[in-house]
Formats: structure tokens, sequence, C-alpha cells
């Protein structure tokens, strides 16, 4: 991979270059306290940009697989009935996306995409997406307390799957890493230079330094909870646990960068037309698994708590999408009013495994 | 009292205890801010359509004595102000001297009124995610804790609330009801009925439940022989109800929860002579049709 080095007083002409290409850009921005999101950038805001900040809430995979998204538009006309889909591939880039949110955006091509069926929806606006990542490297600002990407094996720094990658080297300078072909083309800019070996050097440091500026406690069991889960070894009890502290709300799968699930609804938008959307939804939500005739199969909460785990851990899903649904960002372990976020329900699990390891050998 | 000025309140359908819908028919004059036909705008004699939160700056006390302040985002569509501003043309319209230029202006002026607001200026709410009350010139970042020097009189003070003796023995109403906020709660919410999401929720629950629900422990439902959707009858002694059953090791036993929504049951039962106590000693029967 290619990579050319620029000043930091140049980084958000970055910006400017795939703004000029006519590109919608999303960056990240401050807000009050810990408060930052994505917002697209204007003439207005341009400036305002951050590069180090804790890594906002709502994730970024919205601006490919948006909250609430019209599939199509439904007339009724002259007697008959008109059905026109409605594709929408907008030229954009995300700005200044983690790593971690790198790895989401690939499991979630994966799922769009990744198999016979491909969604066409989804297709069309990943196509038309360039990403420029930006590796964690602030300890004080870019990672938080629930981060835990090393574990999930996404970051700091992503591997693959951007098209730019920006790591801040200190001393005034940044590298960018080529991904794909669209990334390396921007190196024709003036403003990036080419490195030296001393510049590869500082990033290996940074990023051998970077990776022990985890929080120790955050360091999940993956895989004893993934072999656990995978061979259906988890006690009903642990799951009731868990299922007990969940309060419905869904939290946790709004803020997730993997989480795919949709609901497809329909709605009137005038007298004559109806228009069909896709939705975000939860399977926290007791709505998510109920049948039409009234039979809900995973009607306890913590039916469907397991459900929300095995998908995101099973061993079934992570061969088919060649990664498992959590990247590591620590979202859900933040907005978890009942702190059943992945970590703590690793953790759980961990517990769990360890009483059953507790058999005693039989000296007889 | 002849007319009532509602600002973004809907209490036919959250005061949970009364009739809000019958007291405003007696008004002459209702007027209602909102930003949706809620039901208590129904009884409305003027509704003014008000900006939503986003659109405008605005600040919001919660009950933690939290003043935060909220940014505009967004543009509202062609119509809607805020309703401090309907509130203000109006006031001019009656010959008041009100030349509020925005939010901010209304905001010092509450502070030079209310003496623990004085410190609560927009400025000063903006440089954090709130301030709690009392926030004072002399104590801008406002209180984290009420009465934390322990000193003065204005503590709060605990007294011993007696025990309301039970009128009826706990042998033949064996069960406690008990009212209050259900996870259910959403059709009564008039945002929620905006969101795609929590609206299908919400359908799917009038099709379990048509009729609402009361929640029944799964060991008691089982001692009765009562199964999930199926009738009963609750019997106080100022009235009986019947309602669907929605078996549940979610609540405790020996308690029947009645989410709000579900109105009927709580008139039938409270009877006429209801004393708002939320605590009623109940039986549960079977009800067959």
């Amino acid at each position: 991979m290619k990579a050319r080095i620029l000043d930091s007083a140049d980084v958000l002409k970055i910006v400017d270059l795939l703004r000029q290409q006519d590109c919608e850009v999303f960056a990240p921005f401050g807000g009050r306290g810990r408060d930052t999101c994505y917002d697209k950038v204007t003439d207005q805001n341009r400036d305002q940009i951050q590069i180090h900040l804790p890594n906002p809430y709502y994730p970024p995979k919205r601006f490919i697989f948006p909250h609430i998204e019209r599939l199509m538009k439904i007339q009724r006309s002259d007697g008959g009935i008109q059905i026109e889909p409605t594709y929408r591939e907008p030229k954009r880039a995300i700005f200044g996306i983690r790593s971690c949110d790198v790895a989401g955006i690939w499991h979630l091509d994966r799922f769009f995409m990744g198999r016979d069926y491909r969604d066409i929806y989804y297709e069309k606006r990943r196509k038309n997406m360039f990403l420029v990542n930006v590796a964690c490297t602030d300890p004080a600002r870019d990672i938080g307390e629930e981060c835990f990407c090393v574990c999930a094996d996404t970051g700091p720094a992503a591997r693959e799957h951007f098209d730019l990658q920006l790591m801040d080297l200190g001393g005034g300078e940044f590298m960018a890493v080529a991904g794909t072909p669209a990334g390396e083309a921007l190196f024709s800019a003036p403003f990036f230079r080419k490195g030296t070996e001393a510049h590869v050097a500082k990033r290996r440091a940074i990023l051998g330094e970077v990776r022990k500026s985890f929080k120790p406690s955050t360091t999940s069991w993956f895989s004893a909870a993934i072999r656990h889960v995978s061979a259906g070894k988890i006690q009903e009890k642990t799951w009731e646990d868990i299922g007990r502290r969940c309060l419905e709300c869904g939290g946790c799968t709004y803020v997730c960068p993997a989480c795919t699930c949709f609901t497809v609804s329909d709605r009137q938008v005038g007298p004559d037309e109806v228009e069909r959307v896709r939705i975000w939804d939860a399977c926290a939500l007791g709505g998510f698994t109920r049948m039409a005739g009234g039979h809900n199969p995973r009607r306890a909460v913590h039916d469907r708590r397991n459900r929300r785990f095995f998908r995101k851990l099973s061993h079934y899903f992570i061969q088919r999408e060649l990664s498992m649904a959590c990247v590591g960002c620590g979202r859900c372990a933040a907005v978890c009013h009942g702190d059943i976020g992945m970590p703590s329900v690793v953790e759980m699990i961990r517990r769990e495994t360890a009483e059953v390891d507790k058999h005693e050998p039989v000296a007889r | 009292m002849k007319a009532l000025w509602l600002c973004r309140y809907d209490p036919v359908n959250t005061a949970f205890f009364g009739d809000a819908a019958n007291s405003l028919k007696q008004f002459d004059l209702v007027v209602v801010q909102h930003l949706f036909m809620t039901g208590t705008a129904q009884f409305a004699h003027v509704v003014l359509p008000s900006s939503a939160f986003g659109e405008e700056e605005v600040s919001f006390t919660s009950s933690d004595r939290r003043i935060q302040l909220a940014r505009q985002a967004i543009e509202s569509p062609p119509g809607p102000i805020p309703a401090w501003e309907q509130i203000a043309r109006v006031g001019r319209a009656m010959g008041a001297d009100w030349s509020y230029k925005t939010a901010a202006d209304v905001m010092d002026e509450l502070g030079e009124v209310v003496p623990f607001y004085s410190g609560a200026s927009h400025d000063n709410l903006a440089r954090e995610y709130g301030r709690q009350w009392p926030c004072t010139k002399d104590r801008p970042l406002g209180t984290q804790f009420l009465f934390a020097d322990g000193s003065g009189g204005r503590r709060f003070k605990f007294v011993p609330v007696p025990k309301p003796a039970l009128e009826v023995s706990p042998k033949d109403f064996p069960f406690t009801l008990v009212f209050g906020h259900s996870l259910y709660y959403w059709n009564q919410n008039i945002l929620i009925q905006h969101s795609e999401t929590l609206k299908r929720e919400y359908r799917i629950l009038l099709l379990d439940y048509p009729d609402g629900f009361v929640e029944i422990n799964t060991a008691d439902a089982k001692a009765l022989g009562i199964r999930d959707g199926e009738k009963i009858r609750l019997r106080a002694a100022s009235g009986s109800a019947v309602a669907a059953a929605r078996v549940t090791p979610e609540v405790r036993g020996g308690t029947i929860f009645v989410p709000f929504f579900v109105r009927e049951v709580q008139k039938q039962i409270l009877g006429r002579a209801h004393s708002g106590h939320q605590i009623m000693p109940v039986r549960v029967e079977k009800e067959t049709t």
C-alpha cells in the first residue's frame, strides 16, 4: 500500500479535494462535553472538523444504510397502480471514520452484498462511498473507556477496507496510506510528499504504543465467548440474567456499527400515494420476532437478548460474514442502562464458563 | 376558571388521575400550543402549531433540576413558530410591552424574576450539558446536591407517614393493585405515534391485547388457572373491572399491575369516590362468559 506524508495544516485539504469532486463529505464535529457527531461539511463548518475526538455514538453507517430510507413509491393513477423504486446513489465520503466503524461497514458489505442476493439499495450507495479512515492515536481523545477494538481485531488502525487512512505522526505530520486506487489518486495533490523509512518506523512505534493505552478491563474474553456461544453451551440461567437487565429500549442496536436488521413498513404520504420504507430494527423489541398469527417464538426478553449475541458471536455467522458482528467500538457499553453491552456480556459468559470449568477430576 | 392556556401539555393523554377531557369541555376558551393534534388539542378552541425540538433554541428544566439548552439544528417548516414567540405576540396584541427578540431574552428576564435562575443565561448553559438550579450569579456552575452543606433549617425533613388502615381483610382481597407506567404506554405518547418502529410495537400490542391488559405474575396465574390473554375480573371494595391478563414474571407475586393507559379498568375499579391512593387491595376472579 502506498503512503505519503502531509503537514497537519493540510489535512483538511483532503476534504476540500473531495468536495471539489462534487462529493458530499461527512466529518466528525465536537459538541458540548462528550457530545460528538458526524455532519455534512459545508463552507461554514469546514474549519471546525475535528481529527482527534471521541467517536460519535450515532454511527456513520447511516450514510450507506440510512436509519430510515424509502424503497419505493406506490401511486394510484388512471385506475391502475404505479410502482416506482427509489434509488439513491449520492457521491459521498466519510472523512475521519474510525477503524472500528470501517470494520462495521465491511461487515455490512458482506451482509448486503456478500452472497447470492445483493441488496441493490445498499450497493448503489456503497459503490459511491469514499472512506477516509483516521487511526486512533490520541489516548486522551480518540480512545474511550469502553473501546476494545484491539480485542475485536479492528483497530486502532484498520488494515483494509478504507480508501485512504490518515495517521497523526506527531510533530505536525500525518501519514496517508492508500487502500484503493481511488485513494491513491488523491496523492497527485501537491501537498502530499514521499515519506522516509523513519516515517514508517515512527508509525510502527506509535501503533505499538497506542495498543497499550486501552483499558485493561475492556479486554474481552471473546475467544471463550465465541466458543461457548457457538457450541450452545451457555446456560439458560446466564441468558436469563442478561435478559433481566434488558430494558428493551433497543439502544444497543441503534448505536451499533455492525447491526444489519431492518423492518419494512408502508406509510401513506399523500391521498393516492404510499411509500415503502425500511427502518433500522432492534432485536430487543418484542415486535421484532412476533409472527403475524400472534405467536412470538422469542417472547421472553432473554430469548431476544441471546439472539443478539448469537448473531454477533456465533461461529455460523462469523463463517458467513467473515467477521464477527462486533467491532469493539464500545458504544453498546456506553449507552446500555442495564450494563449488558458486549464487554459485560462476554464477561458474564466468561464467569459462567469458569463455573463450569470448576469440575474436579475424580481421583479413583 | 374560564380559560386555559396549555403549552405543549397533553393532560388528556398523560394526566393519570382525574378526567382531563371532561374538565376541558367546561372551559369557555382552551388554547393549546403543540406540534401535533393531540388528544388535548381536540378539545381546544384555538390550536397554535409550534416549532419542534431542534427547530428552535430553547431551554428545558428536567426533574433533576437540570436546565439544559437545546440548539436549533434545522429550520421549521413554514408556519410553526416557537411557543414563547406565540405567547409574546398574543401579549403584544393585548397591549403588553413584550419585546423579546430571542429565547435568550426571555431567559434573562426569568433570571431577574426567579432568584435561583439568575445565573442560568443561555451563554452559561451553553458551556456544559446544563446547570442544576439553584444556578445564581455567584454560583454559575449550578448546584449538584441541594442542602449539600447540611446547614440551615431548609433541609428535607422526613416524617413517618401513617400506614392507611386496610378497610378490607387481606384474606378476601389478597392481591395489591399497582398503577404505573408501562413499557406499553406508547399509544398515549404523541411522539411515539410518529416513530415507525415504535408504532409497529404499538400495533402489535393492540393485536395481542385489543382491549389493553393488566399484568399478573406467572405463579399467581398458574395457581388461579389463568392463561395469558384470558379475561379476569378484579374485584375491589369500591368497584370491579374486567381486563385481559398478561401473564408475566415481570411483576411480583401478589400484585396486579395496571398500566396507566387502561383507563376503563382504573375508572371502574376506583369507583366514584376514589381517594387517589395508588395502591389498593383486590381479589382476582376468572371471568366466565
